[in-house]
């Protein structure tokens, strides 16, 4: 039926007047850095009884699209959960970036004939195929702005973590190389393997905040170092006051704690799904 | 090793005033042996490493569009293992590819996109000024301004083809041992490349894999490729408007596509229709439709 909307060869909610009863209108909020990119959805039902039954019992899922035009980025997300977080890395999305919501079917559905469905649609009943659109919500989308120079990371164009000399123990800095350099004992090396690319913000507040801090401090000292100077720059930059390095190393990261707080959220959430 | 050097912003806006305006300066687009107007204060450095030799592209040659396409795929691979795997974000910058054709790859440029005369209109989009805002400059972003500059349109034909199954395991079912398979095929024919880089399902991995697969394994079977590429691309997009195929898993994924070329080639060629042909080998041909 085709009401205003797409012609669909079966009655579809949001779509017209195909379905008069209930509605999709998830809500979709976001946090983006340079590092990661955070989107929430949550409110993901649609007070349809049968179409939510379908929900419960499996037989549907809701599709979330991510899609970046400027990135060539595309990845469509499933969840049978009312409310869903992902984190993708920052350096997928550039610009405009659009979120389309769709309840699609997650498996052959025969027999389909929803609550509310219009008139027009008589007494039909209608097989369904995986991956038909079931209902369609409003189209999303924001933008995002990176606020350094892309070819220029503003972390990793002057600090880097390496392998140190001890075997257990705390970390040492190097501020004599070109780069702040994060040496780990050999022990903490081969777990960081384990966690850098899963909960980079975490690295980020217990590694980089701290020494970034004290490389802001020392600063002057090192002027003339690689890192150093363009460290500096970056502080000239982007305005930040150095008389409370703590303040402008968060700045810098731009709130690498909230960050690292959605990971760790995210990740729980997702290991309550599982268990 | 030596930095990635891209240009200034400000310098890329002067540039391309200046192709705007400067008749003479479209001049020097057909035909300066070297381009003579950035100098090294125009550039900044990345911190992108890169080897100090950049690699011999094979020179197009030929004066037909398609006779100039035969050493696309091979530039790809060529160009894609000198830049190396940027991020999304690096590699869609307007200013790294404007550097790059102005400077490295400039008389590549000039002989993969031949600026056309004034009153020349052919397939290559008449106007010269257009031409050279579309093949030297990434004007207006976008997967659409990516896809038609001379060496940006190379790394992403290859970032986007090369081994998909080392990116998404569930992609295994299309492994082989040559990593380049899909930009081989996606570059021999453009109709294949215009259909993947300009609609929206080719920015997905998945899709844009089993698409790829599907139009490889149909190829041999039909003699109008372009066309089978382009009418397959747009049923896809049709079916995408009812149907979630991003939410599938990559084995029926493939045979939702595989079903849609294999019907758009059983039109095109009696042949199929028939039914008379074994479909496993791949196309192996070189030759350009």
């Amino acid at each position: 039926m085709a009401t205003g909307g797409l012609a669909f060869p079966h009655p579809v909610l949001g779509n017209g007047n195909d379905i008069a009863l209930g509605q999709v209108e998830p809500a979709i909020d976001y946090e983006a850095s340079d590092e990661l990119v955070v989107l929430s959805v949550s409110g993901l039902k649609t007070d349809n009884p049968s179409l939510d039954d379908l929900v419960a019992n499996g037989q549907a899922h809701w599709s979330v699209r991510i899609q970046c035009a400027r990135t060539y980025f595309r990845r469509e997300f499933t969840t049978g959960d009312a409310k869903v977080r992902f984190t993708l890395e920052g350096h997928e999305l550039d610009g405009r970036v659009d979120v389309d919501v769709t309840l699609v079917a997650a498996r052959a559905i025969s027999g389909y004939r929803p609550d509310g469905v219009h008139g027009d649609f008589g007494s039909t009943a209608f097989d369904i195929e995986p991956g038909e659109v079931l209902a369609v919500g409003p189209s999303y989308n924001f933008h995002i702005d990176k606020q350094f120079d892309p070819l220029r990371a503003p972390v990793s164009s002057f600090m880097r973590i390496a392998p140190g000399e001890d075997d257990e123990g705390p970390f040492r800095v190097d501020y004599d190389d070109d780069y702040l350099t994060i040496l780990l004992s050999k022990k903490d090396w081969e777990m960081y393997g384990g966690v850098k690319e899963r909960t980079p913000g975490v690295v980020h507040i217990g590694l980089v905040l701290p020494v970034l801090a004290s490389a802001l401090r020392a600063i002057d000292e090192y002027r003339g170092k690689r890192w150093s100077d363009r460290l500096f720059a970056i502080v000239q930059e982007k305005g930040l006051d150095l008389s409370d390095p703590l303040r402008a190393s968060q700045q810098l990261l731009q709130n690498p704690v909230a960050r690292a707080f959605h990971e760790l959220n995210a990740r729980m959430d997702s290991l309550d799904r599982e268990a | 090793m030596t930095n990635l050097m891209i240009l200034r912003r400000t310098k890329e806006q002067v540039l391309l005033q200046k192709v705007r305006t400067s008749a003479e300066r479209v001049e020097m687009y057909r035909s300066a042996a070297v381009f003579p107007d950035i100098q090294e204060a125009d550039l900044l450095r990345t911190t992108i490493q890169i080897s100090d030799a950049p690699p011999a592209l094979q020179m197009p040659d030929g004066d037909s569009s398609q006779d100039r396409s035969v050493t696309d795929a091979e530039n790809a691979i060529r160009l894609y293992q000198y830049l190396g795997e940027m991020t999304r974000t690096q590699a869609s910058d307007s200013r790294l590819w404007a550097a790059l054709s102005h400077t490295t790859f400039w008389e590549y440029t000039q002989k993969r996109w031949p600026v056309p005369k004034e009153a020349q209109h052919d397939q290559r989009g008449g106007n010269p000024v257009t031409f050279i805002l579309q093949h030297w400059f990434v004007e207006g972003g976008g997967k659409a301004a990516l896809a038609r500059h001379a060496i940006s349109r190379l790394w992403w034909a290859a970032h986007l083809t090369k081994a998909p199954w080392e990116k998404d395991r569930d992609l295994a079912i299309f492994e082989q041992a040559d990593k380049w398979r899909f930009t081989r095929l996606m570059l021999r024919y453009q109709q294949i490349y215009v259909d993947v880089m300009e609609r929206d399902f080719g920015s997905d991995l998945r899709l844009r894999s089993c698409f790829l697969a599907a139009i490889e394994k149909w190829l041999p079977k039909v003699g109008r490729k372009g066309d089978l590429s382009s009418e397959s691309a747009k049923r896809i997009n049709l079916v995408l408007k009812g149907r979630s195929l991003g939410a599938l898993k990559v084995g029926d994924m493939f045979t939702v596509c595989d079903r849609i070329v294999e019907n758009v080639a059983r039109q095109l060629s009696p042949a199929v229709a028939r039914g008379g042909t074994s479909l496993i080998q791949p196309d192996n041909s070189s030759q350009v439709p």
